[in-house]
């Protein structure tokens, strides 16, 4: 993670970018709901070329796309692969006491496509805006002011924690440490996690004593927005008459 | 395989995923003070960087969850960290999927709840090792029950499902004892050098 | 007018560690003031006393006015507090919204708050950094940005807890230079530091602590106390130590100098 920047194609200015965050992050949940509970593969294959439009208009480098979209196929992997043998159905190939069914290639290629289109979806929703605007926008629509605060925080310091954890074990490394899969690991690396807890901790305590210092009292202002301009509907428009085109087939 | 992706589950249980995760969220989050703030979200942070660690399992590697030892810190809390650790996962790492959120922070943050309750009857224990022995109690149970929940609900989607529920128990095995070990040792640890950081410790600060 | 009055501070944490044993001094407005003490002197300590963090027995009054527990809004604005490590202080993802916290929590309007991030990054020379979040900041701009996120609101004091600690010596200089601007434009300030050959750089007045204060006075009387200053296992000015041995020697009799140009000379006056 240490060369991890998820905020590295944020500021790219292509239709995706500009469009207003709010309308931005409604308009593609709908969509990325109305792809993952997509009945048949036709549409979910619709649903996976806009997708991909979508990521396309937004100058998102592919090759920064393509590292990220190895999870969700990882994740789903195990259950396309299982699919086609237990689903029960139409026998298309078999193999001593193993077949595979149509039913359940189908099933597999659908989980897989849905999957993967509202992964891209979700990885264009972050990547094209800074978080704290994403998350900013959250709050303006509801997200709960103590939820906003811990998203900010805790996205803050995620990077810093790393860090300090990467120094952690390289420094276990100078003394000797390898990672085996024995118990000594397992206590070791306890060890190591609650060192890492405790600093958390007790930066916690200096962060809070930071946040007094400058007047904070449980809450942080945000300054006001502007209304969604023509161009921001009019996107949000076309996005949202693809994911109704999507449901209704 | 605990965090499950977009597109797998049918709508009526995103739904009540989220549904239930907006229930237990405004529950985890009632009566925040404002100096509890700073703390749940670096705790959440380190989690989520601890969650990262490769553990060498035979040929292969493992992550942790860590679900048992967020509810020993963050008490009721937790919860609200577990949540906001998936999204950042589900975002950035493509770990899990939006649509599926409510149902992970269910699977993950649910055990979390209940590993801070079990790791509450440790008082009942005069044992110098309470703390040990009941935070190897709650880690081992928390990721046990994600795990569990997380088959519950692939077997419900059909018959097809079967192998593959018993597949994500079979594979979770290993992490089990693990998160039990690594959760036992931090727990003692943190006991010792650190009390006021359990949840329910000493300064109250962590309501129960 | 005194900006900062601290009377008999006394002050023990939790675990029963005595932090203060009754400090007592005052600052006058306009003041720089370098705060000198050991590793475990209280330094950390008094400062977080002087916008109310943190309150033991004893007495501080700003401007003026008592902290109480009703005006610490209004001393938190009075009273800047700059952190040593910078990480603590800059808890925003990104710089802007750091250097903006504290001006919004005061309520001054979105131009009031804009023109003030805008001069804050300026006197910190953080122009054009403001969209980047802390991790993508070297350290010595991560430390100027933590001084930047307190100057945005402008407080007629500041207080700074070792804010050239692991910094290049140029950073340090920057560092001492930028204090000096400060109080040009009337701005009371306290440092916390270790740096004894930059403090004639950025005070004018030393406060020795040991748990209290041990000592009080101009720059040059205290920094060329040897037995003070080697007591308390703090370091003389390189220069300082050099000239106050060479008095001792009865070879020197002027007044102490700071600067290499000056002292140089002084030497060559000497071999002449």
């Amino acid at each position: 993670m240490s060369h991890f920047d998820p905020e590295k194609h944020s500021c790219l200015g292509s239709a995706i970018h500009s469009w207003d965050p709010r309308a931005k992050i409604v308009s593609l949940l709908v969509l990325i709901f109305a792809i993952a509970l997509a009945g048949s593969i036709l549409p979910a294959l619709a649903g996976l070329c806009v997708s991909i439009s979508l990521v396309l208009i937004s100058r998102i480098p592919l090759a920064h796309v393509a590292g990220f979209m190895k999870w969700p196929v990882i994740f789903l992997l195990p259950l396309a692969l299982f699919l086609p043998f237990t689903t029960e159905g139409d026998c298309l190939y078999s193999f001593q006491f193993l077949s595979v069914s149509r039913q359940g290639l189908f099933f597999s290629l659908l989980y897989l496509t849905r999957g993967v289109a509202a992964a891209l979806l979700a990885l264009l929703i972050v990547g094209t805006a800074p978080f704290t605007v994403t998350i900013k926008a959250l709050q303006e629509m509801g997200l709960p002011a103590s939820l906003t605060q811990i998203f900010l925080f805790a996205y803050r310091y995620v990077f810093l924690l790393n860090e300090e954890f990467s120094i952690m074990s390289r420094s276990l490394q100078c003394k000797g440490f390898v990672r085996r899969s024995d118990l000594k690991t397992a206590r070791t690396l306890a060890m190591a996690f609650a060192m890492l807890l405790i600093r958390s901790y007790e930066r916690s305590l200096a962060v809070y004593n930071a946040m007094l210092s400058r007047g904070y009292r449980g809450d942080i202002p945000i300054p006001g927005r502007n209304g969604l301009a023509a161009s921001d509907l009019f996107k949000s428009l076309l996005v949202l008459g693809a994911a109704f085109s999507i449901m209704a087939k | 395989m605990v965090h499950i992706s977009d597109g797998v589950l049918p709508g009526p249980m995103l739904a009540a995923g989220f549904i239930l995760t907006a229930i237990l969220l405004y529950y985890s989050l009632k009566e925040i003070k404002a100096e509890e703030i700073a703390k749940i979200s670096l705790i959440t942070a380190a989690l989520f960087v601890a969650s990262l660690v490769h553990f060498p399992i035979g040929p292969t590697s493992v992550h942790l969850i860590l679900n048992g030892l967020a509810g020993i810190l963050l008490g009721r809390r937790a919860f609200a960290g577990v949540f906001v650790a998936l999204t950042l996962q589900a975002l950035f790492f493509q770990h899990g999927g939006l649509t599926s959120l409510g149902v992970n922070a269910l699977n993950i943050g649910l055990p979390a709840l209940l590993a801070w309750q079990l790791f509450e009857y440790r008082k009942n224990l005069a044992s110098p090792r309470r703390e040990t022995i009941f935070g190897a109690m709650a880690g081992g149970m928390a990721v046990l029950a994600s795990v569990l929940m997380v088959s519950l609900e692939l077997l419900t989607m059909g018959e097809a499902f079967k192998e593959i529920s018993v597949l994500v128990i079979g594979v979770h095995l290993p992490v089990v004892v693990l998160e039990s070990v690594v959760a036992g040792a931090a727990t003692g640890f943190l006991a010792n050098v650190k009390p006021e950081m359990l949840a329910g410790g000493n300064n109250g600060s962590f309501p129960r | 007018m005194k900006a900062i009055e601290a009377i008999n501070l006394v002050f023990s944490y939790p675990d029963g560690t005595r932090a203060l044993e009754g400090a007592s001094f005052s600052i006058d407005s306009g003041e720089s003031v370098a705060l000198l003490g050991p590793n475990g002197s209280g330094k950390s300590t008094l400062l977080l006393h002087l916008n109310g963090i943190l309150r033991g027995q004893g007495t501080v009054r700003i401007m003026g006015r008592e902290i109480t527990e009703d005006n610490l809004s209004w001393v938190r604005s009075q009273v800047g507090m700059v952190f040593q490590d910078p990480d603590d202080q800059l808890f925003m993802p990104t710089l802007e919204e750091d250097v903006s916290f504290g001006p919004r929590n005061m309520g001054l309007s979105e131009a009031a708050v804009q023109e003030a991030v805008s001069w804050a990054l300026r006197s910190t020379g953080l122009v054009d950094l403001e969209a980047k979040s802390p991790h993508h900041l070297s350290f010595g701009q991560r430390k100027r940005a933590a001084v930047a996120t307190v100057l945005s609101m402008r407080p007629p004091v500041m207080v700074l807890d070792e804010p050239t600690s692991n910094l290049d010596p140029r950073s340090k200089r920057e560092v001492a230079t930028l204090i000096r601007s400060l109080q040009e434009k009337g701005t009371t300030i306290i440092t916390a530091t270790h740096d004894a050959n930059l403090v004639p750089y950025m005070a004018d007045r030393v406060l020795l602590l040991d748990r209290k204060i041990v000592a009080d006075g101009d720059v040059r009387q205290i920094l060329c106390r040897r037995n003070l200053m080697k007591g308390l296992g703090l370091e003389m000015p390189l220069l300082a130590d050099l000239f106050e041995r060479l008095r001792e020697e009865k070879i020197y009799s002027g007044a102490t100098p700071f600067a290499a140009d000056i002292a140089a000379k002084e030497i060559i006056d000497l071999l002449k």
